[in-house]
């Protein structure tokens, strides 16, 4: 009779490395002792991963509602350092959250470990007396260097966009403060991205700039040709609609054209920045690759090919928000639009209609 | 003109391969090379195993070139076995070391697996839950967003 929990290590070990999406792995993992070694070992590296989308909470709960593309299922979690908070996802699974005590924190949400960033006392928010504390930061990125010898040594860097007046700051796990970034003379910063180790971002008038933060330099390195030219000359674009994504290695802008009121009529413009010639080019296709945005951040994951996440495509999360004080009730669909087709359509299933300052963000499942 | 290997297996009945065909297994190779190329006991793989570990080194001798279909249909049907065989042969190749066969199990298994919950997977493959509750806690607490 075989006795499937009695095979070696070794034999369990190789055919968790046949396991891609987290949850199999963290299914397998549960089965019984001996095929639960593999996890207690940390012997397993998850690859590219697909992200989830983590909504908004209710009022009164301290849990958060997760929805698994892989799975195609609405999960729930205990969250309860989330509680109240605005939220921002990274692609390296952190959450950078905000609290109407105005203390800023980084958060992992599938393991709960929660660390300190300095307060948002030590940004000097121009005009910020007009803003409420969850408006105050736009948005929030973690990019990660890793260390080649020791993972606990990764160089951590949390970035912001914050104030009416969009500038960036920047800080590492236990700074005392937040260090701005004199963009000014560039006006407000739209999106950042973080590519081959160097820090872009764009700006309102399309320009797209190199940040090196560690000796505070900010250079244009698109003068030739700004991203808002390229933009501008798409339909019924704005602001809101412009991410820069990286992707393998590559710079990417997506620009979502949101005409119609149907999500059926939303399209996606897709160029990859050329660092030779300095210009953006437009993709017609993406390859193996599929992209998630959405009000947080943006990611691009290669190789997801399956029934239930499609490669070449763009799923995104969008909003209709109706402002009634003292809450702001938002009505959240996601979709995906096709790549090949040009074609967008709904995801089914049930989202809830939250009434929170925070929006539903994309997720990088992470194990430890 | 090809070598032949006698391999015996656990009851005692004898194969007689072509030398290439046990050169698939590295731990056979190495017997080979120590010079106990007469009759080499295979004690822990029983007949019905070791006659289809060498189905499949015959095979993989004829071609190993990935891109064949019909060595991919070939595969496929391979692993059309019981559970039982599937593991023998899990077994088998490990002990064996034929790194492909060894492949093609393995991910034949982590298909079975994905997609499923805990629960599933345990009555698939009829394996009884050991944890202790508190384990059972714990893992509920930290991994069931994953499955549940």
């Amino acid at each position: 009779m075989a006795d499937w929990s009695r095979l070696p290590y070794d034999i369990i070990h190789k055919v968790s490395t046949h396991l891609i999406a987290i949850e199999d792995f963290l299914a397998f993992s549960a089965v019984c002792c001996s095929w639960r070694s593999v996890y207690l070992a940390k012997q397993w590296h998850p690859g590219c991963q697909i992200p989830l989308l983590m909504f908004s909470d209710y009022e009164n709960s301290s849990s958060r509602s997760f929805f698994s593309l892989y799975r195609n299922k609405v999960c729930n979690s205990e969250l309860p350092e989330a509680r109240s908070k605005r939220c921002w996802g990274s692609s390296s699974g952190w959450l950078v959250t905000i609290g109407n005590d105005l203390k800023i924190h980084l958060l992992s949400p599938f393991t709960h470990v929660s660390v300190s960033l300095p307060p948002k006392s030590s940004l000097r928010v121009h005009f910020g007396e007009i803003l409420d504390w969850c408006d105050i930061i736009e948005k929030a990125f973690v990019f990660r260097k890793p260390c080649t010898t020791d993972a606990n040594e990764d160089d951590m860097v949390v970035m912001i966009i914050y104030g009416p007046l969009k500038q960036l700051a920047f800080c590492r796990p236990g700074y005392s403060s937040w260090k701005s970034i004199k963009t000014a003379s560039y006006g407000g910063i739209i999106d950042v991205a973080y590519v081959r180790d160097q820090i872009f971002a764009l700006n309102i008038m399309g320009v797209l700039l190199v940040i090196d933060i560690d000796i505070q330099t900010v250079n244009n390195i698109s003068f030739q040709q700004s991203a808002m030219h390229v933009a501008s000359s798409l339909p019924h674009w704005d602001w809101d609609q412009l991410f820069l994504v990286e992707s393998s290695g590559n710079l990417w802008m997506v620009c979502q054209d949101r005409s119609g009121s149907r999500i059926e009529s939303v399209k996606f413009w897709v160029h990859s920045f050329d660092f030779n010639r300095r210009r953006w080019i437009r993709l017609s296709n993406l390859g193996n690759h599929t992209i998630f945005v959405g009000d947080s951040y943006s990611v691009s994951i290669s190789g997801a090919d399956c029934s239930n996440c499609k490669s070449n495509s763009i799923y995104f999360v969008d909003k209709k928000s109706e402002q009634r004080w003292p809450c702001r009730e938002v009505h959240v669909y996601v979709g995906v639009y096709n790549m090949a087709t040009g074609i967008s359509e709904q995801l089914s299933f049930s989202p809830d209609t939250p009434i929170s300052c925070s929006f539903p963000l994309w997720v990088t499942p992470t194990l430890h | 003109m090809s070598e032949k290997i006698v391999l015996t297996c656990s009851d005692g009945t004898e194969f007689v391969v072509d030398e290439a065909v046990a050169l698939q297994s590295q731990t056979l190779k190495h017997m080979i090379e120590d010079g106990c190329a007469d009759n080499i006991p295979v004690p822990n793989v029983t007949a019905p195993i070791l006659a289809k570990v060498i189905e499949y080194c015959k095979r993989h001798v004829a071609s190993a070139d990935p891109n064949d279909a019909d060595l991919k249909s070939f595969y496929e049907d391979f692993v059309k076995v019981d559970q039982p065989t599937l593991f023998d042969l899990i077994l088998a190749a490990n002990y064996l070391d034929i790194k492909n066969l060894l492949d093609l199990t393995c991910q034949t298994v982590a298909d079975m697996i994905k997609g499923k919950s805990p629960e599933e997977i345990r009555t698939i493959f009829n394996i009884k839950n050991d944890f202790t509750p508190e384990e059972e806690e714990q893992i509920r607490k930290d991994n069931a967003w994953a499955f549940e």
